[in-house]
Parts: C-alpha cells; structure tokens; sequence
C-alpha cells in the first residue's frame, strides 16, 4: 500500500498551522474565566490534522488539545461554580474526541479509496500497454498479411450485409484496377466487373453463403477498366457477428490468368505431342502404301505406252489423289511437329532468300524483297520456321489467285517480303495485293481446323502461330490499309544472337 | 542406254517390288533387301551403281546402315527415303553421304531421271 501521508513539509506546515491555532486557543481560555467552554474550538486544530492524511496525527493533535484543555483547567482564572467548570471541560474533551474519531473514519475511508483508485490506474495503465503491445503485434502481422498477399497476388476484400459496403484492401485494387476516388464500395460495382456471363455464378454463391453459411470458390471473368479479360479466382466465408444483426462476407480473390493460360498451353501441348506420335507414326505407314501406288501407277503409264490404253485420265486423277493425301500427311505432321525449337543463330536474310527461291510461287505473283541491311545474326530453328514462312506465302499467293477483287480490277498480284527491326522485335513481313481477310473470318483465322479453302486441313496458320511462339514470338495477321492482308511473323528481341552464323 | 545396278531397301514390298519394277522397265537391274542386315550383305557381295535406303528399317536405323554400306561400295549413289518430312535427321543423312533425302512417296519418274544422270555406270 502506498503511503499515505502527505509530504513532510506539507506535515510540518499543517503541525506548526495547528500549534499556533492551539497556542491561540489556549491564551484566550486563560483568559476567560473557567466556566465559559473555551476548549470547544481544540477541535478546529483536530480538524487540522485532517489534511495531514495519516490518522496518527489525527489523534496526536487530539491528544495535544486534551492536555491543553487540562492546562487550562489549573492556570485559568477562578471562575463559575466548580460543577459547571468541570462538565465544561468534559465537553470539550468530548468535542475533541468525536471531531478526531470522525476525522480519522475519513481519512481512512479517503485512503481506502485513494488506494483501491491507485490499483485501478496500475491496472489500467497495465492494459493499455498490453493493448498498445497487441496493436503493434496486430499492425505487424497485418503488414506481414499484406505483403504476404501482395507476393502471392491475392487481394482481400469484405462485404457488411445488409448495408451492402465493400472494402477493398490494395492488393485487391491492383488486381481489379480499382480506381479508390471512384470505386462507390457497393457489391454492384463490383460485380460490374464481372463478365456479364458469369454475374448470375457469383450472386448465386453469395446467396448460398448468406443462407447457408457454405463457404465458396469461384473462378470468374473480370473486365477491367482498361478494357483486359482476366481470369480470377476467389473465395468468400461468412462471419456472423454475435448479438449483432449485421454479418460480414470475407473474402479473398487472385488473377489467375497466367497460370490458366499456363495450364491451358501445358495441356494443349501434351495433347499436341501424342497428336504428334500418333500422326508421325500414321504419316509414315500411310506414305508406304501411298508410294506403292504411285509407283504402280508409273508402272501402269509406262506399260501402257505401248498398249495406247484410254487411261491418262484416269491415272492423272490417282495421281492428283495422291498428291492431296501427300499434303494432308504434310500439314499434319508440320502442325505436329512443331514442339520442341532447337534454335541456332543464322543469317536470317540469306536464310530467307533461299527458302523463297525453293518456293513455287505462281508466275504471276511478283515477289518484293526489303530486307533489313546488316542484319545481325538471328537465333531460330530454320527446320522450323520454314514451315511458317512457306504457309505464310502459300496463303498469300492463295488469295491472291482468286478472283481479282472488283475494286481492285487489273491490280497486280504482289507479295512485298520485308525483314526489319521494330520495337525490339525481329520482323518478317508478307504484305499482299489479294483482297484482305474478311473481318469475320480474322478472329477464328488462327483456330486449328478452321478452313475458308474447299479443301485443306485448315492447319496451316496454325501451324505458323505455333512454330512462332516455340520460338517465344508470334504471327500477326491484318489487313492493310491500302487493301491486302499483312501478316508479321516476329521472334523476340533475344533471338538476337552474338554467335557465329552457322 | 545402259541400265544401272540397283539395290531397294525398304520393309515395305509393296513398295519395293512397285519401284523395281518401274525401274526394271526402264532397263536397270535391281536388288531387294527388306532388312539392313541384308542390305550390308548385300552390299558385300555386289557393286551397286545407287543404294536407295528407307531411312525407318525394322532392324537398323537406314542412316547407320547407309554408312556401312558406304564403307563397303564407295563409289555407289545413296539415296535415304523417308515418310517423315523435313525431318531433323536430314542433316545427319547428308553428313552420312546421302546425295539426297526423298520424301515418300517418292515420285517414280524424277527417281528415273536421278538414276539416268548418275555418272559410270557399269552395267
């Protein structure tokens, strides 16, 4: 227990305060004849003592004031009847001692009290360093939380029902594009994010959740202010707040476009490589048998110069049959084969100057070359992207064979060829004078097995695209302004290579 | 015209026996062998003027054999068949000897020009 006297000086002040008073009283009783109560106002020097805080000093000053009462009995003057004297000086003990009783019951009570709120403030103080210290914990872990969060892409996010406010934290705004000034925090604007088709999922989920109680994870289509389709996946758990009316949804959501597209490309890849056994495997088997005909077909022509048979019909058809058969197995096998780059640096304009002159490009197509001068080496599989350059130039000269377009009758059929450097890029560019690609055609142009050709496997820029992105580049199709599609097969920027050309 | 000395290697007799016998029209003299064991053999006892090897042989690879075979009859043409196209073995083909890669099925009336121009034949 702390103690409870007050300082020392205070003490002496209030015992020397109290004297005087004492000194005071005592001359005015000897100056009044015995009789009169005199010792009645000792108990203001008692009372005194009250401030002192400490009990003892109560009834030390009591004890003083009784003596000094006594004193005054023997040195006062005569006076009144001896009675009468001595129940006056009885009185005043009597006044000292209750003023001194009552003055003690309070300063104990006051210290009682005094103490009990001296432990309360140690408590209080106690506590509220433990809270400061689980604040600081909290806003630690909350950091931790965060940047753990913010490593592994997932944003958090929460939803108060009924009065349907949505917090966002950072994470979740970086990922969603969220703007903070604009974003309204309501479910609505959330969810007109989300890609129209996939709305219903979502509301669905949260009814679910809000009337059973089952946590759920979704995966859902966000369109972002910036106009990108991302794939995001997310989960939400209620949290029922006791002897409260109002619930909270929690919930936390990441983009997992990458990893979907990781995903999709893993498995279009595994499928690509037994698609790819299967085919060198068929390709093989069927090319035998294909060359047992066509060599019997020869035996056939040449046994027959002598017979003179009507047959050369006939036999150009088999021919003919044999040859589109050859061309399916090619472009399957080309598609199938396409996995699997083994990159080497070449001159890629020397390269691509031999691959054109090896094409049967038709006559009346006339071939612009503008190539890149002192271009560095290049690294790419030239195995490999011949198949993308010779489908690129099939295409072309296909579409500009047709008809001529009616706008653009008499126009020459061209096919400008350039290399060049754009963005870091390494360009190959086929620009055509044929009448473009129909807009509804250009979005499934790169689907395999999509064929605007009567005949064809529909394969072939397929095939480029997927040739080009083994290399780690691309195929880009437009049509021109001035009329004419342009495709750009491009290699990345690290296809640069310092080595020697092979 | 003097006819070459021919030795077919393929597993597939349809084909072979088609291509020996539009090759034999024109007056060569050809060998079957199905396996590339028997193509070495072969190629032990007789000087062929061209080998015509299918590169997929149930026995051995047709780029080994090609270059045993080369060991054996140096101054023979080698031709490798394949089904596959532009197959990476190619650079090994050319590097084993092969003056040429065909691809299957190979066209019967190009071979024929290929055999007429060879230089030295000695049948």
């Amino acid at each position: 227990m702390a103690m409870m006297t007050r300082a020392p000086t205070t003490v002496l002040l209030l015992t020397l305060a109290a004297a005087g008073l004492a000194g005071a009283i005592f001359a005015v009783d000897l100056s009044l004849p015995l009789g009169i109560a005199a010792g009645v106002p000792y108990m203001a020097v008692v009372l005194l003592a009250g401030w002192t805080r400490d009990p003892r000093y109560t009834f030390a000053f009591a004890a003083a004031a009784s003596l000094l009462v006594v004193l005054g009995y023997f040195y006062s003057s005569e006076g009144g009847p001896a009675f009468a004297v001595l129940v006056n000086r009885a009185l005043a003990l009597f006044t000292i001692w209750v003023t001194a009783l009552l003055v003690a019951m309070a300063q104990r009570a006051e210290n009682a009290l005094r103490t009990r709120g001296e432990v309360l403030e140690d408590q209080i103080a106690h506590r509220t360093a433990d809270i400061r210290a689980a604040n600081a914990r909290l806003r630690e872990n909350q950091e931790r939380w965060r940047l753990a969060n913010m490593s592994a892409g997932i944003g958090t996010w929460s939803r108060t029902i009924p009065d349907d406010v949505v917090a966002c934290d950072q994470n979740t705004e970086a990922i969603l594009k969220l703007d903070p000034n604009t974003f309204d925090g309501t479910m609505d604007a959330l969810l007109a994010l989300v890609h129209p088709d996939d709305r219903e999922q979502i509301a669905a989920g949260h009814t679910r959740l809000l009337e059973e109680g089952v946590p759920y994870l979704s995966e859902y289509r966000a369109i972002l202010p910036d106009g990108s389709i991302r794939v995001i996946e997310s989960g939400s758990s209620l949290v029922e707040e006791k002897d409260s009316s109002s619930r909270k949804i929690v919930g936390m959501l990441r983009d997992v476009t990458e990893r979907k597209r990781r995903e999709s490309m893993r498995l279009r890849n595994e499928r690509l490589a037994a698609l790819g056994q299967l085919t060198g495997t068929v390709a093989h088997e069927l090319r035998n048998p294909l060359g047992a005909v066509r060599n019997s077909i020869a035996v056939i022509r040449k046994k027959n110069s002598a017979a003179k048979l009507d047959i050369e019909n006939a036999m150009n058809r088999a021919e003919r049959g044999i040859q589109r058969c050859d061309s399916i197995i090619t472009e399957l096998l080309d598609f199938a084969r396409a996995a699997g780059v083994q990159p080497v640096p070449m001159d890629l304009n020397g390269w691509l100057t031999d691959v054109l002159k090896d094409q049967d490009i038709p006559r009346e197509v006339g071939v612009k070359l503008d190539l890149e001068s002192g271009g560095a080496p290049v690294r790419f599989d030239p195995d490999q992207l011949v198949g993308a350059v010779i489908n690129v130039v099939d295409n072309a000269c296909q579409a500009m064979r047709g008809e001529p377009h009616e706008d653009r009758a008499g126009a020459v059929a061209e096919l400008s060829i350039a290399t060049r450097r754009s963005n870091g890029r390494i360009e190959i560019a086929f620009a055509d004078s044929g009448p473009g690609i129909p807009a509804e055609v250009l979005p499934d142009i790169m689907e395999p097995l999509f064929s605007t050709k009567s005949f064809g496997t529909g394969l072939g820029l397929p095939t480029a695209k997927r040739i080009m992105e083994e290399h780690g580049g691309g195929i880009e199709i437009q049509n021109r302004e001035d009329g004419g599609a342009e495709v750009v097969l491009w290699l990345p920027p690290d296809a640069r290579a310092a080595e020697h050309c092979r | 015209m003097s006819g070459a000395f021919l030795l077919i290697v393929d597993d597939d007799q349809d084909f072979s026996e088609g291509l020996a016998e539009f090759l034999e029209l024109d007056g060569h003299r050809i060998h079957l062998a199905a396996t590339g064991g028997q193509a070495i053999e072969a190629a032990g006892a007789y000087a062929y003027d061209a080998v015509f090897m299918d590169i997929e042989l149930p026995d051995l690879n047709g780029v080994d054999c090609l270059i045993e075979i080369r060991d054996l009859i140096p101054g023979a043409a080698c031709f490798l068949m394949t089904g596959h196209t532009r197959d990476q073995v190619k650079r090994r083909g050319f590097e084993a000897g092969a003056l040429e890669i065909l691809s299957k099925p190979v066209d019967p009336e190009a071979l024929s020009g290929r055999i007429a121009a060879l230089p030295g034949k000695r049948h």
